[in-house]
């Protein structure tokens, strides 16, 4: 054994270079806790340097896009070992994904300073390095989870992105309803944890590998025993935890109403997106589904829509309305997983893969349109109980038109966003549906949910438009900055859904080719040096 | 009942003890050598121990003893760590987990205790369901078990080498490596923060007891 | 019977596992939860060193129990926090009545 030469294994700056946007992560995270300590704790300073940094990660997350659609998939590969982390076009389309939107927030948490009542702001502001250590950290998470298919390296994914999260639910220490919520949220997590964790241990004992692409090849060719099935079931509740799927759905609605509304923005398309990243990325790897997997899914994801749909119905509080929203647009999602068809050829796009990435994007600017408005109202109101809503198209029209818009946009009615996403979705369904004869019904459940969602969105935006109130309601000054977030995500989903909609289809497809799949051979071949 | 939890909690302790002076003494001899008999009886020990504190966690509703048992059932669990030639890791569950972790879940039980506050019980038929699901669970988990075939190789009679282990962390596992130390380092910072009292809201909370 | 195979610690982290998952449906205390989530990762972290002794001294099974050691640091220390938080904030760590969040 050549114990002296390779004892030691610094990866080369060839291979580390492909994952500068999480090394970038990771030095604004150092900054942030460093810079206070020479200029002194300053929320707007934290801030600032946040969003240096993530801007910084974003540009450098757009050079490795770059040369990956050169070389289509490369990767973190210990000598002569599969990689850890990978470098393709999915994980750079998440990562971006995951940067622009953590802009959004950091911007958001911003004007939250000035938007809120003095009081408040100060004490928010008074922590803002562990918020945005703790932000920057969960993010880092969600970025490494939608990058790799090491079981180990899931782990500790999942993990670094969810402990950040507990804590950040509970962030507002005085409020007795945050530290439920992280309360809540900590038990939920760390019960899936460590399933996964035992699910992980069946999986390696079954294979003996932490690979799961070596996995899908010993469960192809009929390694597959009920043991393996059990881990790889564990696995599935451990991402069906960060989707927030039907079992595993308890912890949402109580975290976003006790959080603050920008750490519930943040979980609200973050956690989800790369839950449904990881959860797709795993599919690719196995080629495609076996009936019985296809099948479980495909049913997770009818009860996960359904039961959230009916759950908004008894709603008082915007945020837990659109807490069930965000799980039954989860629900929508997984159908698309469910359905998973390997393309034609590997430079082809994959239609489901590319319906997915479709509706996440769209599904990014619908919500955070709607979270920013609940923020302004908020911020203004001191809470967000849906009566604080009544009259809002006449105490502050433009903060209730383009949220109108973004919550039509979530129903998917046609000249917007939310309708294309929806289409691109069902024709991925019908598509997937047909090569197998199989799960045709997802096709029916994603219509009628779209009919029984109607409900409780339009109840809100009757409640702003049509209810009349006896006493005079007070005029709403909201906040100027998040005015312009709302109203550019009202414009961003009236683009989606005329003008754009043919480049927000190409964007997609463009990230749904070369997937890091089942022919590895290729891939692996070219990063053992 | 409380005879019965010294006894599990004394057998815990010594068994974690003889386990690892046993373990690091004599590495585990090949199947066919005449010590299979030992080596079975310290498994049985020690699984027993593990068992018992278990339930006893799960009979008994003081924290403070549901501690001492946890602490007899990590030590059980090292015990069996040694006894499958993985030294090194037997020697992390006894010194991070029984000694650093468990610590740090005695703090928050002394934190938080109350009178009365470790009197809260689940109603009964509550308890009977749990009981029954967790039986179901557990025959079910055993026939998965016991129907997989585990592809086993021939367990080899070395132990494995601390340096083994830590050549793994620095070359094939690097990159899990580095992300422990970001998860430990944002973990360190959240923690820290949620459990400090702010000057001003210490000063108010002073306040309220006045 | 007096051969230590395989199948026993298997059986074993089995139950240590099913005593987990009792612990965390009947207590109410949230550091009583705790206990339960400590014992199923424990039973994890067995079975993984288990596979590795019977993979022929595979070193990846015990590398997996050793982060799963550090997981669960990390995760203890989160929980206790929030737990301590949240006494601080309603001077009760009962799950049941911590009710404030419904709907």
């Amino acid at each position: 054994m050549t114990e002296l030469t390779t004892e030691f294994w610094f990866p080369p700056a060839g291979q580390l270079g492909w994952f500068a946007p999480e090394l970038a992560l990771i030095a604004t995270i150092v900054a942030v806790v460093a810079v206070p300590i020479i200029l002194g704790r300053r929320a707007r300073l934290s801030a600032c340097v946040a969003l240096l940094g993530v801007v910084a990660a974003l540009l450098l997350t757009g050079d490795v896009g770059r040369r990956v659609a050169e070389e289509a998939a490369a990767g973190l590969a210990p000598p002569g070992a599969p990689p850890m982390l990978i470098a393709d076009n999915f994980a750079v389309f998440f990562k971006a994904f995951l940067l622009l939107f953590l802009t959004l927030v950091t911007v958001l948490w911003l004007f939250g300073l000035t938007g809120r009542r003095p009081a408040l702001a100060r004490r928010f502001a008074a922590h803002s390095v562990e918020f945005f250590v703790l932000l920057l950290g969960s993010a880092l998470g969600m970025m490494v989870m939608v990058s790799t298919l090491n079981l180990l390296m899931i782990i500790l994914a999942i993990e670094l992105a969810s402990l950040p999260s507990y804590a950040l639910a509970g962030y507002d220490k005085r409020d007795p309803a945050g530290a439920e919520a992280s309360l809540k949220y900590v038990l939920f997590g760390a019960v899936t944890a460590a399933i996964t964790l035992y699910g992980v241990s069946l999986l390696y004992g079954a294979f003996g590998t932490l690979d799961i692409p070596t996995i899908a090849a010993a469960m192809a060719g009929g390694g597959a025993g009920v043991g393996a099935a059990l881990g790889l079931l564990g696995l599935c509740v451990g991402i069906g935890f960060k989707i927030s799927a039907v079992p595993f759905h308890f912890w949402c609605p109580d975290v976003f109403e006790g959080a603050t509304i920008e750490v519930a923005t943040w979980l609200s398309v973050a956690s989800k997106a790369a839950g449904l990243g990881l959860l797709l990325r795993v599919v690719t790897a196995m080629g495609s589904l076996d009936d019985a997997l296809a099948i479980t899914v495909g049913i997770v994801a009818t009860a996960t829509c359904t039961l959230a749909n009916f759950a908004a119905y008894r709603q008082q509080n915007v945020k837990r309305i659109l807490a069930y929203s965000s799980i039954a647009h989860a629900g929508y999602m997984l159908m698309a997983a469910a359905v998973f068809v390997p393309a034609a050829s590997e430079a082809e796009p994959n239609l489901a893969a590319s319906a997915l990435l479709l509706y996440l994007l769209t599904y990014l600017f619908m919500n955070f349109g709607v979270f920013a408005a609940t923020a302004c109202v908020e911020w203004e109101t001191g809470s967000s109980a849906l009566s604080n809503f009544i009259g809002l198209g006449r105490r502050a029209p433009w903060l209730a038109v383009p949220m109108a818009v973004c919550l039509l946009s979530l129903v998917g009615l046609p000249p917007l966003g939310g309708f294309l996403a929806k289409w691109w979705l069902l024709v991925a369904l019908g598509s997937g549906a047909a090569e197998h004869d199989r799960l045709w019904g997802l096709v029916l459940v994603l219509v009628l949910n779209t009919l029984f969602s109607l409900y409780y969105y339009l109840r809100i935006i009757y409640m702003m438009f049509l209810r009349t109130e006896w006493s005079r309601p007070a005029p709403l000054a909201p906040h100027v900055g998040g005015l312009v977030l709302v109203n550019a995500c009202a414009v961003v989903l009236l683009l989606f859904g005329t003008l754009g909609a043919r480049a927000v289809k190409l964007l997609a497809d463009e990230y749904a080719v070369h997937l890091y799949a089942a022919p590895l051979a290729r891939a692996a071949a070219a990063l053992v040096p | 009942m409380r005879h019965a939890l010294r006894w599990i909690v004394m057998a815990g302790v010594w068994s974690a003890l003889a386990g690892t002076a046993w373990g690091a003494e004599a590495p585990v001899p090949p199947a066919e050598s005449s010590s299979t008999i030992l080596e079975a009886i310290a498994f049985y020990a020690m699984a027993a121990v593990a068992l018992l504190s278990g339930l006893a966690i799960l009979v008994s509703r003081n924290l403070v003893r549901n501690v001492v048992c946890l602490l007899a059932a990590l030590g059980a669990v090292a015990g069996l760590y040694f006894l499958l030639a993985a030294n090194l890791l037997g020697a992390i569950q006894l010194i991070v987990y029984a000694g650093g972790t468990l610590v740090l879940i005695t703090f928050g039980v002394m934190l938080t205790s109350r009178p009365g506050s470790d009197r809260q019980l689940v109603r009964g038929w509550e308890r009977i369901a749990g009981g029954v699901v967790c039986v179901t669970l557990f025959i079910g988990l055993c026939m998965v078990l016991l129907c997989t075939e585990w592809a086993t190789v021939a367990a080899s009679a070395e132990p494995t080498t601390v340096a083994a282990v830590g050549r793994a962390l620095l070359t094939d596992y690097l990159v899990p490596f580095e992300l422990a130390s970001v998860l430990l380092l944002v973990m360190l910072i959240g923690a820290a923060y949620l459990v400090r009292r702010d000057g001003e809201s210490g000063a108010e909370d002073d306040a309220d007891r006045c | 019977m007096w051969t230590i195979g395989l199948t026993h610690y298997l059986i074993l982290a089995a139950m240590l596992f099913c005593i987990g998952v009792a612990v965390i449906v009947t207590k109410r205390n949230a550091i009583g939860i705790l206990f339960g989530v400590e014992l199923i990762l424990n039973a994890g972290n067995l079975n993984l060193v288990a596979f590795s002794r019977y993979r022929g001294a595979d070193i990846a099974g015990q590398v997996v129990a050793m982060f799963g050691i550090v997981l669960a640091a990390a995760e203890a220390a989160i929980a206790v926090a929030i737990v301590v938080n949240l006494y601080n904030a309603t001077a009760t760590i009962d799950v049941d009545s911590a009710t404030t969040l419904r709907g």
